[in-house]
């Protein structure tokens, strides 16, 4: 089944991911679903994409490493770097909220709020991860634009 | 799985190159990330060993206008090639919308060929998914080499069960046939997409008439 998010629940996410940056004084927010798809981004840049798709792994590879240790899942990752450093949360099972940021804030006060957000983001991203497009955009058509190559 | 983010007017679309050690999945992605144009591509990243083979996986995301209204993301992995690394491969294959799986075309790499084959079959199983519901195709690697088997003999081996599968000959050390390869999975993932996409409108549409 293909997943989908609305302009509306894009709308809100996005202002939500939006608040995080300032609340946890992070450089950069970022939410994405299991697979790396990203649905919010604060700032847009182009490293997001392979950035959720790390993510995406580290959160996957870290799965396993619960399992096997006798746990279901671990629920988030920390990276600590000299400067920068990242933490990461599991939401509603199937998303990640990333958090990016510097050594003039704590980790503290960014896992209070992101874990704040994260609770705040549950209801929707359960939405999202159980609707499709049939139900909830259903007049809408995907067309080829007829172009012999893709690339 | 296909992703649709109706905000930002995307569709995100996964697709894995499969095969063998040292068949020329990584090589593959290399060429791509050279071809495109900076506007179509963004940083391919490399998660490899010292001894530059993959550990984890290759990513190269690709974006195109090829559906109406939606920038069209295309986010390619690889997967690590060597026998140990299984569960790697299970994790990168989960959610796939389309497979290319990288055949090399040396006598000598035949039995790898089939074993890599076989394991991706188990391990689409492990996600309850077959080859027969998910568009794929087979690339037939290192046709410039002196040792190899005829196309025939490789199509025999490979894409002999179930719907017969595209394959294409390349040499993906100099680009020949990479971007063919890539343009007929997309064109399939895509047909597969909005194919899917109408048949849910036609269940949705008889569930309510019901």
């Amino acid at each position: 089944m293909t997943s989908i998010v609305t302009e509306e629940q894009g709308k809100l996410v996005r202002q939500i991911v939006s608040d995080l940056l300032v609340q946890a004084e992070a450089t950069a927010t970022l939410l994405s679903d299991i697979g790396g798809n990203i649905i919010a981004e604060c700032p847009g840049r182009d490293e997001n994409e392979t950035l959720a798709a790390l993510a995406a792994g580290s959160f996957s590879a870290t799965r396993e490493l619960a399992v096997m240790s006798g746990e279901t899942s671990f629920n988030s990752i920390f990276h600590e770097g000299e400067d920068t450093s990242l933490f990461a949360q599991n939401v509603a099972e199937h998303f990640i909220l990333l958090v990016i940021f510097q050594k003039t804030t704590t980790l503290g006060l960014v896992k209070l709020y992101t874990r704040k957000v994260a609770a705040e983001l549950e209801s929707t991203l359960r939405e999202i991860s159980t609707q499709c497009v049939s139900s909830v955009k259903s007049g809408t058509t995907f067309e080829m634009s007829g172009v012999e190559k893709v690339f | 799985m296909s992703f649709v983010n109706f905000d930002k007017k995307e569709i995100n679309f996964k697709i894995v190159y499969y095969g063998a050690p040292l068949c020329g999945k990584t090589t593959n992605l290399a060429h791509l990330h050279n071809a495109m144009p900076e506007s179509a591509k963004g940083e391919l990243t490399m998660l490899s060993t010292q001894q530059d083979r993959t550990l984890y996986f290759d990513f190269l995301p690709l974006r195109s206008t090829a559906i109406k209204g939606f920038v069209s993301r295309f986010q390619l992995y690889t997967v690590p090639g060597q026998p140990i690394y299984n569960k790697t491969r299970r994790i990168v294959l989960t959610g796939a919308d389309g497979v290319v799986f990288v055949a090399d075309s040396q006598w000598s790499q035949m039995p790898s060929n089939a074993e890599s084959l076989k394991d991706l079959r188990n391990n689409l199983a492990s996600h309850n998914r077959s080859l027969n519901e998910i568009p794929y195709v087979f690339q037939l690697n290192k046709r410039d080499l002196d040792d190899i088997a005829p196309v025939p003999y490789l199509e025999f081996l490979l894409n002999h069960e179930g719907l017969k599968a595209q394959c294409f000959e390349s040499v993906a050390v100099n680009g020949d046939g990479v971007t063919t390869t890539l343009n007929m999975i997309c064109k399939m993932v895509m047909a597969d997409f909005i194919m899917s996409h109408e048949m849910e409108v036609s269940v949705e549409k008889e569930t309510s008439h019901a």
